[in-house]
């Protein structure tokens, strides 16, 4: 049976949540920014700002000289995160098949929703009324045969349209359609490509398999399969979600940072929010890999195994910071310090012979607790003392928090 | 410098004296052997600077020098020549190796540029029986800690006094503890890096020969008849090994070891690839094995003795797996108090040594 998937993207999502957060901001240019000051990016812009040539990643101090009447508005990864999972319980009304696929996007397969609702149309509009109503919130719909030609479809007509692309309407796209506008082709692969001399679709798919197999080995023969339209992969609901392979977080400064106590504190700080996200996910990990990218933006990153399943934020920054001191050129203005942890499991935990684990777990749950209660850091280190805790950027790629 | 030698007498010394040579280093030259010809005998030697050996031969000196030689170069060479007679000389800056049908030559550094090899002075003196500290080294090296951050750990610690020797190693997960009689009256305390130890092992025969140990504050020292072994002691200090043996591990489990041994190689082949967990369902008369993850599930029955009603232990198979192939007897014992507090696992003790282990259960929430 042929399967109808939906893919649904909300548009300038962080903005529009800004908006019917403050409605004096409705019709309004807004632009919400990530970083620090005028070190920033911006992260997404409202359809008011647009036509000004406001894009995502562009400097917001270039946005500021193209738009200066806009509102700027620091990310708030909380309130869109809390939306997102409202708007995302709507998708579940419609079909138990919904793959989340960022903060914004979805796709969802009503393939068996159909006989309920009669057509697409009806459901696509039902579904777009519901979001609009509760959340202000205007969304693209895009319908197709598989994952693949339903996001392209979404793409097509934007701010809140719908559009279909069947795979009888391959052949005739793949003359007009850039190979980059393909979900999983990025710059990179964009540009090895061309140097096979595909730029379109229907290049990809003169190209012979054999050659693609030979160059890209398995993502050669998805690309086969993209270039003819076909996508195979299922829409994996979000609890089939494998467990996440490491968690980390990293800081860029307001100011390039040379004092080696700022870096250890900071060091800390991340060190300290990664145990507490591992303590939430009931995980620990026996892998510290810390990564650090220097003014010139020169990027080093380095793992380390220790023996020990950890959680606590104080051993991982212990572990972070030995790591830190085998490599780190001291001469050198730090941009960039970030955190992870990886190769972990659930729910299980290898004590030491020559610790008090139990008393360790007590305290790591005591404080915990204040802080789930009173705010994150109310308990901490008093190494940490007299930092300014900043607000947290959210992380599509991690989205449990 | 230039002696002749029989390549096989070379042959067995230059292998033992290649084994300190450090893996990877800055300096060249500790890459190097160096070799030191006197009057009938040529002493061969290598350090890595935290252990150094030599090792001294019998042969025909021709002309008196000393030079070092790229290491692994040499052994290679020398291994591989047919039974023969080499002749070793030094010819301007390079070694030249000759046997009847060919030449090699080796760029050779002046041994003033070589670490010096550290003596022990001092009184500090006494002798180990060698079966012993073979017994002592293979049942415990195994457990030191590999990990870079732990140095304390990474040794083998001896504690010696009272005419008792005791010998521990831990990395913190499992603990090896190996004890034996010994007329000594001194009382010793060291932390002895296990490559010092393995190195000395490897060497030794299977005769009982007394070898002679000195020691000082930083360094301890083997003494065998033609070969001496120098060790820096490991300085940190060993954690207090005593209070962590359990002494109310009241429940006991007596299980055939080899048995055990195999169900754990099968069982463990479906357990998580990192935390390698395994449970123990313990009963008074069978123990089920099992373990349950995304590549499927084992599941196997043994027949025990268990002293208690019933309790559930989960263990890393792979650090279990190692303790067990370390015991000898047929049967084996566990001695338990709870599920999250360390086993104790030993078998029968012989008349004069005792061999313990403890292993840390995985605690799962």
């Amino acid at each position: 049976m042929k399967r109808i998937i939906l893919h649904i993207d909300m548009n300038a999502f962080f903005a529009s949540v800004e908006q019917q957060a403050d409605p004096k901001l409705k019709g309004k240019p807004v632009i919400v920014g990530t970083g620090i000051g005028l070190r920033g990016v911006v992260s997404t812009s409202s359809y008011e700002a647009r036509p000004y040539g406001i894009k995502s990643g562009m400097p917001l101090r270039e946005a500021i000289k193209l738009c200066p009447y806009a509102t700027f508005i620091p990310v708030d990864p909380y309130k869109y995160e809390s939306v997102s999972k409202k708007i995302m319980d709507i998708f579940f009304k419609y079909t138990p098949l919904v793959e989340v696929f960022s903060i914004d996007e979805a796709y969802l397969d009503v393939t068996g929703s159909l006989r309920i609702y009669g057509s697409v149309d009806k459901l696509v509009t039902k579904i777009k009324e519901d979001i609009k109503q509760e959340f202000g919130v205007s969304c693209s719909a895009g319908m197709g045969p598989n994952k693949l030609l339903a996001k392209l479809a979404s793409s097509m007509d934007k701010p809140d349209g719908f559009a279909r692309i069947m795979e009888e309407d391959v052949p005739l796209l793949a003359t007009k359609l850039l190979v980059s506008a393909l979900c999983g082709i990025g710059p990179g692969l964009t540009k090895s490509l061309e140097k096979l001399n595909i730029i379109t679709m229907k290049d990809l798919a003169e190209c012979n398999e054999k050659i693609l197999i030979e160059r890209y080995g398995i993502i050669g023969r998805r690309l086969h399969l993209m270039s003819l339209g076909k996508d195979p992969s299922p829409v994996l609901p979000y609890f089939h979600y494998e467990d996440a392979k490491s968690m980390g977080h990293s800081i860029t400064f307001g100011e390039d940072v040379s004092d080696f106590m700022k870096i250890k504190r900071t060091l800390l700080w991340l060190s300290e929010r990664v145990g507490r996200r591992l303590r939430k996910a009931k995980m620990r990990g026996k892998k510290v890999t810390i990564g650090i990218r220097y003014g010139d933006f020169t990027s080093i990153g380095k793992g380390r195994s220790i023996l020990q399943y950890i959680n606590d934020g104080y051993e991982i920054y212990r572990s972070a910071l030995e790591i830190m001191k085998s490599f780190i050129d001291p001469e050198r203005e730090i941009r960039l310090v970030g955190v992870s942890v990886s190769r972990l499991v659930k729910g299980i935990y290898e004590p030491d012979l020559f610790e008090d684990f139990e008393k360790k777990e007590r305290l790591l749950h005591a404080t915990d607790k204040i802080n789930d209660r009173f705010g994150e850091f109310t308990v901490k280190r008093a190494f940490l003392l007299g930092k300014v805790v900043r607000k947290i950027l959210f992380n599509p790629l991690h989205p449990a928090r | 410098m230039y002696f002749k030698v029989d390549k096989d007498v070379l042959l067995e010394k230059l292998q033992l004296v290649a084994s300190i040579l450090p893996q990877r280093t800055t300096l060249i030259v500790l890459g190097n052997i160096k070799i030191i010809a006197e009057k009938k005998y040529v002493c061969l030697s290598a350090t890595d600077l935290d252990i150094s050996l030599d090792s001294t031969l019998q042969t025909d000196v021709v002309e008196e020098g000393s030079i070092t030689v790229p290491g692994r170069r040499f052994l290679e060479t020398v291994r591989d020549l047919p039974p023969c007679t080499i002749e070793i000389k030094v010819v301007n800056d390079f070694v030249e190796l000759r046997y009847d049908k060919g030449v090699y030559k080796m760029p050779a550094i002046p041994t003033d540029e070589y670490p010096e090899i550290p003596q022990i002075s001092g009184k500090n003196q006494f002798s180990f029986p060698s079966g012993l500290l073979r017994n002592s080294v293979l049942k415990t090296t195994f457990a030191a800690s590999k990990e870079p951050g732990r140095r304390a750990l990474s040794g083998i610690h001896w504690h010696i006094a009272n005419n008792e020797a005791n010998m521990v190693a831990t990395d913190g997960r499992k603990l090896a503890f190996y004890k034996c009689l010994l007329e000594i009256k001194e009382t010793i305390k060291v932390n002895i890096p296990p490559k010092a130890l393995r190195t000395l092992i490897g060497y030794i025969s299977d005769e009982e020969i007394d070898i002679d140990i000195k020691f000082d504050d930083t360094k301890i020292g083997f003494y065998l008849k033609d070969t001496t072994i120098i060790a820096r002691l490991i300085e940190e200090i060993f954690p207090d090994y005593q209070q962590v043996i359990p002494k109310n591990n009241k429940k006991v489990l007596k299980i055939s070891r080899e048995d055990l041994l195999n169900v754990l190689k099968r069982v463990s082949i479906y357990a998580d690839s990192t935390s390698h967990l395994v449970s123990f369902d313990i009963e008074p008369e069978t123990v089920r094995i099992y373990t349950e993850t995304e590549l499927g599930s084992g599941e196997e029955n043994l027949p025990c003795v268990f002293s208690d009603k019933s309790i559930t232990v989960n263990f890393n198979a792979s650090y279990l797996s190692e303790i067990l192939r370390n015991l000898d007897e047929k049967t084996i014992e566990f001695y338990i108090n709870t599920p999250k507090t360390a086993v104790i696992i030993t078998h029968k003790k012989k008349k004069d040594q005792e061999l313990t282990y403890l292993l840390m259960p995985i605690i799962t929430s």
